[in-house]
């Protein structure tokens, strides 16, 4: 097994390499590339994130049910309609102009930029505090030897970035949704011949959306009543996590550039709900989850048995890691070489490139050390609910740059709303180590201040900003 | 450390900044890329680990496990014993051991092997000594003895600490490496890759400049 991880490595290294070798990174504008292949497929890969799809969104499914995930799949749909209408709105031809063009009519980008790639940051850490978790608990890794694994993973990821930019990343992303396919597909079989057998009693649970011992599911008694509840709890989390990704936009933006036609709306549609008909099943299959404390990594330790089956498993997992994970650091990346031309505009952006990824993964690599030590590696991930929340809240009343605030509006914005949600985090989560069917509970708050930030923006956002203002 | 040493490492660190702010920003960057910032990563995860001389093989030539329990019967009964792995090395260990129920000593060497190192592996009052090399053994050696183990382990000059020398999974340490590998495979990989664009640059320099001021112009609009 760690032969054929070591080998899937160096292969998606050389892979890199070589098609780096064709199409090498421009000085100019190193990150300026949109002629990268099926767009649409990384899309699904990005979701398929070790903190989003295997942790908060499968989570999510088994612990509050289906129409919380209906309500997360049609809020991704509806975050892909907003981003490509929007794209459909800027008569720009390169993604990059988009971005700076609307970018650029703000004063200062500091105070969108700096939020959004610092989420995108914690987001990548968060990658790596599951990916260590699951290294150590599913395939007897030492914990000392899965953090250094996954700060080797990270490292390939990092120079991925550093050496292929978007072409790399796109390319990889096709590889790697393969792999997650397979290992998808691998734990289907496993459980089908291993006799595993569909529990009507949780079956029916998840799929009536029952979910006792949650502070609303006491408030609201009419079912009916809790359904939509949690359909509206669904709705924006789906959305917030795609509108908050630049590399979603980014996405969007090459898909509806080349195929300007309906057609490529469904195509995003697919990709958009594809992740989470792909986990139906394997929720479905789970056992039933009593409230309160659980193991997140109950399905790895179930099926340590089988080193074939391990195998497809690791190399899923690792591939789903460096997705997720390179998405979110060419996206951090591309927002702080935005904010550097803000300043200053140079020839060769390739050195600054060089500068920013290097800082960015020492960042990244001290947030993940200072963090290890957790024992609940989803906790960031629940932390993130609310930078995310506020995010896709920014984009969406800002109407993706049609509208504006002032920069010092929007900073004083971020700094309230986070620390409220500081505030709450720490009153009302009791212990931040032990993973629990309770921590369904802080999404409701997380939507709050997407509806609060929201509502906000829409009442503060302008056309123009007035004269003079900074 | 004493305040000349401090100066003139501080000297040196000035130095050192002074020659890298001298080299091309084509060339830094890269360096910072490729070579500082992964070092930076792995100087963190050493200070961050405590103990770097054990994250891919034995830092020592002794590796400790107890035993906890034992059966005759079918039923997991408590028990205190240890085992120890000892690696063909130059060293001398003395293991303070709380006395078990016996002073029975177990090893995978032979009688006679065993005869010819008998001053070498032996109890010494209620430590068990091992001096190392015994004569005659090239192979690694097993050995299980009665007793609790105490935290630390002494050597000529020290201690260390008995965690420190617990048993790692094979395949653990297979994939750290395999990954460590890869890793710095791909640093080597990028610097040869990121090299490309750099000479055909300086080759097409002229020529890329007038696109290269345009699309500056561009974005200045």
């Amino acid at each position: 097994m760690a032969q054929l991880t070591g080998l899937f490595l160096i292969a998606t290294l050389l892979f890199v390499h070589l098609s780096t070798k064709a199409r090498p990174l421009q000085r100019a504008r190193p990150l300026d590339v949109d002629e990268v292949p099926f767009p649409a497929a990384g899309q699904a890969s990005t979701v398929f994130s070790l903190t989003a799809l295997f942790g908060a969104y499968y989570g999510i499914f088994l612990v509050l049910g289906v129409y919380a995930v209906i309500g997360l799949s049609i809020g991704s749909v509806l975050a892909l309609i907003a981003i490509r209408r929007s794209v459909l709105h800027a008569a720009e031809e390169r993604y990059e102009h988009y971005l700076f063009n609307r970018l650029n009519r703000l004063p200062d980008f500091l105070p969108f930029l700096a939020p959004l790639a610092a989420t995108q940051l914690l987001f990548g850490v968060s990658e790596l505090l599951v990916l260590r978790r699951m290294l150590a608990a599913g395939f007897g890794v030492a914990e000392i030897h899965a953090t250094l694994m996954a700060i080797c993973i990270a490292a390939i990821g990092y120079l991925y970035c550093l050496i292929g930019g978007y072409n790399a990343v796109f390319r990889t992303d096709i590889v790697q949704l393969v792999f997650i396919l397979v290992m998808c597909t691998a734990l289907l079989v496993h459980f089908i011949a291993s006799g595993g057998q569909i529990d009507p009693t949780a079956a029916a649970v998840r799929l009536h959306g029952v979910h006792p011992g949650h502070w609303y599911a006491d408030v609201i008694r009419i079912p009916v009543l809790q359904h939509l509840f949690d359909f509206l709890v669904g709705l924006p989390m789906g959305m917030t996590f795609l509108l908050a990704s630049p590399d979603t936009w980014k996405r969007v933006f090459i898909v509806t550039k080349r195929d300007r036609r309906p057609r490529s709306l469904i195509v995003l549609i697919a990709a958009g709900a594809f992740p989470f008909v792909l986990i139906t099943p394997m929720v479905l299959l789970a056992k039933p989850l009593s409230p309160g404390t659980i193991n997140p990594m109950f399905i790895l330790e179930a099926i340590a048995a089988n080193d074939a089956l391990m195998g497809a498993i690791l190399l899923g997992l690792i591939s789903s890691f460096l997705s997720a994970f390179n998405s979110a650091f060419i996206s951090s990346l591309h927002l702080a070489v935005l904010q550097v031309r803000k300043a200053k505009k140079r020839k060769n952006e390739l050195a600054v490139v060089r500068f920013l990824a290097g800082g960015l993964f020492v960042a990244l690599a001290l947030f993940f050390l200072f963090l290890f030590p957790m024992s609940n590696p989803y906790a960031l991930g629940n932390v993130l609910l609310g930078p995310y929340a506020v995010a896709g809240a920014t984009v969406l009343a800002l109407r993706g740059g049609n509208r504006v605030v002032r920069p010092l509006f929007l900073f004083g914005l971020w700094t309230v709303t986070m620390t409220t949600w500081a505030v709450y985090l720490i009153v009302r989560v009791n212990d931040w180590g032990i993973a629990s069917t309770h921590e369904a509970n802080t999404i409701p708050p997380g939507i709050a201040l997407f509806v609060v930030t929201l509502v906000v923006l829409t009442l503060a956002g302008r056309k123009e900003l007035p004269r003079g203002s900074v | 450390m004493d305040p000349f040493s401090a100066i003139e490492t501080g000297e040196k660190t000035y130095k050192f900044f002074k020659v890298l702010r001298a080299l091309p920003v084509d060339l830094l960057s890269r360096l910072f890329a490729y070579v500082i910032a992964p070092v930076i990563v792995g100087v963190l995860s050493w200070f961050a680990f405590g103990r770097p001389g054990t994250l891919f093989a034995p830092e020592y030539a002794l590796t400790v496990t107890e035993l906890a329990s034992y059966t005759e019967t079918g039923i997991p009964q408590p028990h205190s014993a240890v085992a120890m792995l000892v690696e063909p090395s130059r060293y001398e260990y003395a293991v303070p051991m709380e006395m078990g129920k016996s002073r029975r000593l177990v090893t995978s060497l032979t009688p006679d092997e065993w005869r010819r190192n008998s001053d070498k592996l032996a109890w010494a009052g209620s430590d068990l000594a091992l001096k190392l090399p015994l004569l005659g053994v090239s192979r690694p050696i097993m050995v299980l003895a009665d007793g609790k183990v105490g935290k630390e382990l002494l050597v000529a000059g020290g201690k260390i600490p008995v965690d420190r020398l617990q048993i790692v999974a094979r395949r653990s340490v297979n994939m750290v490496t395999w990954a460590f590998v890869s890793a710095i495979f791909g640093i080597g990989l990028g610097v040869a890759s990121d090299d490309a664009p750099v000479r055909q640059n300086s080759r097409r320099q002229n020529r890329r400049k007038e696109d290269e001021d345009e699309i500056v112009d561009r974005h200045a609009e």
